[in-house]
């Protein structure tokens, strides 16, 4: 098959024309993977999640091997709006697919001021909001945890940012559903899940947690079924479209994501482990979609009920 | 280039007690590959091979043989990952991703250089020891180990090279860390490459601060990495220049911008 001729992969979120549904999970992707993949095969640009303001992240040890999966407390170090802007914006629009901006943030403002001025910014097509930040108003809780807080967030993010906004939803809460019904009423145009599971690890010889902060997320395989299971779920309960993640290595999971009820996927560890796993989904896609004469993929979606 | 690569092994054997060095062909990297440089390597090799192992492991480029087409690492035997390397033997295929990191360039004003090298820190030094001898520079190394049976074997340097060895139990050379050896020798030094356990880096930073140490000492940092590439921010080092990633802006800095106060806790 030849690449960049997929006739049966694109779909629309919102007003977002997408090739493909394969899309990169923020935090996992940077220019330095176009060394190693089509980069501009991709459904969409996702950069890592950018705050208003320069911020540090967390001490090392930041990452640490987990059984099937990885733990980080990485922190989301950002270089604050004004670097993305000047700096690093050009290298993601210059890769050609669409660009869909993380935004995230310690308090409601910080996220509202983000939109605004991303909004006057053509070439940004869509936001993404990260609810997994710490909300220093609510004690350090992950803002998205609450269903309140989350739609007054999210509400205030769409009245400001006229283009889609995908709402990014923690997986770290009682009812995830309950989350995602409140993102679909306060106006998100999709909702994409999840984010990294409240995980720590510690190491029994020196009697230490293995990453510095010690409570740190965890992705890769062994969250999959969950994952799954969450949008899964999810899609019961909302109409707007889902993008799914969460152990995604191969094309068989990203069917098992779509036929749970995802329109488009997101692959985040794997590209640390096969930085060529996002090409290889697209393409099994496609040959998916021919065998078993499909208009499109988006025909099995959401097929197991 | 910098890629992905499945490479064939030539041999595998043990060189010291828990090291073992692995000889790989692959023209492309004897060709690409510069002193400091490293690879990402998947250790699930094999079928059958006990523990899955999620991460690629950095490994250093050890040595490079251009006329061969080879290139080797050397490894210690610390956890699952270095252990599942240490039973692949000849015609096994490794995946890798590499070369990475900052190549290493000796100044042209060098004329005298030491390498001080901790335990497997060596691994990481060899290659440029075998570029400074191959400008017929004068080179020192430097050697640490716990005891004897641990040192990186003399003959497997390359000749020319002068050797000082240190060991905690003192069953070779003197019985002392490593760093003891720098006063002896950094009179007639122009720079300085050290690799090895943080608390030998952090001496020598110490070192500079305090003065007992003049000459500039570049250190071979290591982190956990998860994707080595500059893309998890995993691999952070803070300096007077900001924070910096080991994986994209080193493994190679200058020691007396590291502000160890700031980092590492115990890994
Ligand atoms: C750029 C770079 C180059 C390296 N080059 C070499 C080399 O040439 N030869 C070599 O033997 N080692 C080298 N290392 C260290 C090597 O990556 C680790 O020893 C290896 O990842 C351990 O994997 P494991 O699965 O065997 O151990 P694990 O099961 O992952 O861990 C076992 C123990 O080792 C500790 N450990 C794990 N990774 C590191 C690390 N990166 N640094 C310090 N301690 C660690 C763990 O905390 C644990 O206590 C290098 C590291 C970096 C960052
Ligand atoms: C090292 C690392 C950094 C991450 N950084 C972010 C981030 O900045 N913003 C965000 O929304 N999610 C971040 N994530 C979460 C991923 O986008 C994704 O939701 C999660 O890892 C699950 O997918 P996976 O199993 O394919 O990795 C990060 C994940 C990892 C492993
Ligand atoms: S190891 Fe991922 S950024 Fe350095």
């Amino acid at each position: 098959m030849i690449l960049d001729d997929f006739s049966k992969l694109d779909l629309k979120i919102g007003s977002l024309d997408l090739a493909n549904p394969v899309l990169p999970a923020s935090g996992c992707f940077g220019p330095e993977l176009g060394q190693f993949t089509k980069v501009s095969s991709l459904g969409a640009i996702v950069p890592k999640t950018i705050f208003l303001h320069p911020r540090k992240g967390n001490p090392s040890p930041r990452t640490a091997e987990a059984p099937y999966g990885m733990l980080n407390s990485v922190g989301i170090p950002s270089k604050g709006l004004e670097d993305f802007l000047e700096n690093k914006i050009q290298d993601y629009l210059s890769m050609g697919p669409p660009l869909i901006v993380s935004i995230g943030g310690l308090n409601v403002s910080d996220y509202w001021d983000l939109a605004e001025h991303l909004n006057e910014i053509s070439h940004v097509k869509a936001i993404e909001i990260n609810v997994s930040c710490p909300n220093i108003e609510e004690g350090g809780l992950e803002i998205g945890s609450n269903p309140k807080n989350l739609a007054k967030l999210v509400d205030g993010v769409v009245n400001r940012f006229s283009k889609p906004v995908i709402t990014k939803l923690t997986p770290n809460v009682t009812s995830i559903t309950d989350i995602a019904v409140a993102a679909e009423s306060s106006g998100s145009t999709a909702v994409s899940l999840i984010n990294t599971l409240a995980a720590i690890g510690i190491n029994p010889n020196g009697k230490i947690l293995t990453t510095g902060i010690g409570k740190a997320g965890l992705s890769g395989p062994a969250i999959k079924p969950i994952a799954l299971k969450m949008v899964w779920e999810v899609n019961k309960h909302i109409s707007i479209p889902i993008i799914g993640m969460g152990g995604i290595e191969n094309t068989k999971d990203a069917l098992e994501f779509i036929l749970a009820g995802a329109s488009a996927i997101s692959i985040g560890t794997a590209n640390f482990t096969r930085p060529n796993t996002m090409l290889e989904i697209i393409d099994g896609l496609e040959s998916y979609a021919v065998e078993n004469n499909l208009n499109n993929i988006q025909d099995i979606r959401g097929e197991i009920g | 280039m910098t890629g992905e690569h499945k490479l064939e092994i030539i041999s595998s054997d043990q060189v010291a007690m828990g090291v073992f060095r692995i000889v790989f062909q692959s023209a492309e990297l004897a060709y690409e590959s510069k002193p400091g440089q490293f690879l990402m390597v998947d250790c699930n090799i094999g079928q059958g091979s006990n523990e899955s192992v999620f991460l690629r492991r950095p490994l250093a480029v050890h040595r490079v043989d251009v006329e061969k087409e080879q290139i080797s690492i050397l490894f210690q035997v610390v956890g699952k990952g270095t252990l599942a390397l240490s039973k692949a033997t000849a015609g096994d295929l490794i995946d890798v991703i590499g070369p990475l990191g900052r190549p290493i360039e000796i100044d042209s004003s060098v004329e005298n250089i030491v390498f001080v090298s901790g335990g497997l820190g060596i691994a990481s030094l060899t290659s440029l020891i075998d570029v400074a001898v191959g400008r017929n520079l004068k080179v020192t190394l430097l050697a640490g180990a716990r005891n004897s049976y641990r040192l990186y074997p003399s003959q497997l340097l390359p000749r020319g090279v002068t050797e000082m060895t240190a060991t905690d139990d003192g069953s070779a050379g003197i019985r002392a860390p490593v760093t003891h050896l720098v006063s002896q020798v950094q009179e007639k030094t122009d720079i300085i490459y050290a690799c090895g356990p943080l608390p030998m880096l952090k001496a020598l930073s110490e070192m500079a601060v305090d003065g007992t140490l003049t000459v500039n000492t570049i250190g071979l940092l290591e982190s956990q990495m998860a994707c080595g590439l500059g893309i998890c921010k995993g691999c952070v080092v803070d300096t007077d220049l900001g924070d910096k990633l080991i994986c994209l802006d080193g493994p190679a800095f200058d020691l007396r911008e590291i502000r160890w106060e700031s980092q590492f806790s115990p890994v």
